[in-house]
């Protein structure tokens, strides 16, 4: 995840960094990795997991994080991007041993993951990739901007603009076609 | 002027809805607040650059350390290797003291008629090692000729000489002079190279075989043929190399006479298959030893002169042997090239792996992004 951020220069000298208290950022950027995860899994449950795990990690990151090569809300969407990946590759190991991957959609299916969203909008979220879900969530829910989201993403600005502009053609689609059955 | 970030507005039903989205229940805030309580206070201090900096001092350090290291071996070996007593001692005492180095008090050497054969079992151990150099000095400008010091072990025998003639006429007499000179002791020219003179100036090199037996005459007749400028003699001793030659070939007919008395016996076909192996290999390995004796023992038997002549005035002035400090000097310099060589090598050896191994760590990051992907578009 560091990678990510860049390395730190060996050349330039840091000066020693302020870092703010981990409880002050962990409450003011919840809701933030909460939706984001929200968003890329649509499942309450599991978002309300894996966003505790990112805060576990988060802690024990914590001595590594520098606040002039991040925000600390990119910095925790980082980390929870990783620990999804992480459980989408478990769950992808496990859909293959055990074959049981049509039960599994279908419960996501029968639960709304986000309240206070109209049903054809719900249904038009679940009928999206997580890929597309996810550069929703950051840069429409989470309000980033194309660079941070595209950093999060490990992409370029234009793709992440070209994904964003498809995904939004896509979920209005799905929007319209809900709203009309 | 719209920023490149914002949405088309044609989406701003759906963006207002999305921005409703409930953020996280009370429980989960309630579990990370608890968990951010257990957070130990920490200094303020510069993220990551403890890594930084144990990584630059590391690599400083092993740099530093390991260019130490080859310097200080190469200096050490210069030391040990000026001082030794070689013949390069000898060369130094000798020259300058503008000595010749006639060993009356040696017994000349033995010709070759009362000598046995030294392809047999001269089991005199001398001190000297199986390749003990023993350069018996340089000669300064118009000095005598330098003397042989007697062998009684089978030795190959080097020199070098270096004359001085007063025109060309002469290098072109001195040239023929010296062939026949070669021819006359029972040996024969190697070789020649005569330089078309150039006005006054001219060079002749020569490469004679004479007969061992019959090298200090060689010398003393090539001698006459002009004023020495330099002379070096170098006598390489072979005998114990010849001994342990022997000695194989020995054990060998040993064995491929027992192994010869084997096969006559009963034997299983396994057994037989075995042993006959065995003996082609030990007879090839007969053979090949057989001829590296022989050929060592030709060597030996005629002794190298390389001559070269000259009309050239500035060779005069011979050089003054290096001191122990310049010797040191130049065999540490000569250490640390072959250490920078060995480096190079190993760099140059390591580099496609390294390159590999690159290609692949980009390669791997490369599937794992993709499979990432992969894995969203089908969450």
């Amino acid at each position: 995840m560091n990678a990510a951020l860049g390395s730190v220069s060996t050349h330039a000298k840091p000066a020693t960094v302020e870092r703010p208290a981990f409880a002050a950022v962990a409450e003011r950027h919840l809701d933030t990795v909460y939706r984001y995860l929200l968003m890329l899994t649509k499942d309450r449950q599991l978002a309300d997991d894996l966003a505790s795990e990112t805060f576990v990690k988060a802690l024990r990151l914590w001595h590594r994080f520098d606040p002039r090569r991040a925000s600390a809300s990119t910095w925790l969407c980082q980390i929870a991007r990783t620990i999804a990946l992480d459980h989408f590759r478990a769950e992808d190991r496990r859909r293959r041993r055990e074959d049981r991957y049509a039960r599994r959609e279908s419960a996501w299916d029968d639960q709304p993951f986000a309240e206070g969203l109209s049903p054809s909008l719900e249904a038009g979220l679940r009928e999206l990739s997580a890929a597309e879900r996810e550069v929703i969530a950051l840069r429409i829910v989470l309000e980033l901007d194309g660079d941070t989201a595209a950093r999060i993403l490990g992409i370029s600005r234009t793709a992440c603009s070209t994904r964003l502009s498809r995904a939004l053609h896509k979920l209005e689609e799905k929007v319209r076609s809900h709203a009309v059955a | 002027m719209p920023s490149r970030d914002a949405i088309d507005e044609r989406f701003d039903e759906i963006v207002r809805e999305l921005r409703t989205l409930p953020g996280a229940p009370d429980s989960l805030r309630e579990r990370v607040r608890e968990l951010a309580a257990q957070e130990p206070p920490v200094a303020a201090r510069e993220p990551g650059r403890w890594r930084a900096w144990l990584t630059f001092r590391s690599v400083a350090w092993t740099l530093g350390s390991a260019a130490t290291g080859f310097v200080a071996i190469a200096l050490a070996y210069g030391v040990v290797t000026s001082g030794g007593g070689g013949g390069d001692d000898d060369d130094s005492g000798m020259a300058a003291a503008g000595q010749t180095t006639t060993m009356a008090q040696l017994s000349p050497m033995a010709p070759p008629a009362a000598r046995p054969p030294a392809t047999t079992f001269d089991t005199e151990q001398a001190a000297a090692e199986d390749r003990a150099r023993v350069a018996v000095g340089s000669a300064t400008a118009g000095r005598e000729a330098v003397t042989l010091p007697p062998g009684q072990r089978l030795a190959h025998h080097t020199a070098t000489m270096r004359l001085r003639v007063s025109d060309v006429d002469e290098l072109s007499r001195a040239t023929r002079e010296a062939m026949r000179v070669a021819r006359r002791l029972g040996g024969f020219v190697a070789s020649v190279n005569y330089a078309k003179p150039k006005g006054d100036e001219g060079d002749a090199s020569l490469t004679l075989r004479v007969p061992t037996a019959k090298i200090q005459q060689a010398i003393a007749q090539l001698s006459d043929l002009g004023v020495i400028v330099s002379q070096r003699i170098e006598i390489t001793d072979v005998q114990n190399r010849v001994n342990d030659t022997s000695d194989r070939i020995l054990r060998l007919r040993r064995t491929i006479r027992r192994i010869e008395l084997r096969l006559r016996q009963d034997v299983s076909e396994d057994e037989r298959f075995r042993l006959q192996l065995q003996l082609e290999q030990a007879r090839a390995n007969l053979r090949r030893l057989t001829e590296q004796r022989a050929s060592t023992v030709r060597r030996a038997r005629l002794a190298t002169i390389a001559l070269a002549l000259t009309t050239r005035e500035d060779e005069e002035k011979v050089a003054p042997p290096p001191g122990r400090v310049e010797r040191a000097a130049r065999n540490a310099a000569t250490v640390l090239a072959k250490e920078l060589a060995a480096i190079v090598w190993v760099l140059i050896v390591l580099s496609p792996f390294l390159l590999l191994a690159a290609a692949a760590a980009v390669a791997g990051r490369a599937r794992r992004r993709r499979v990432d992907e992969r894995l969203l578009e089908q969450a």
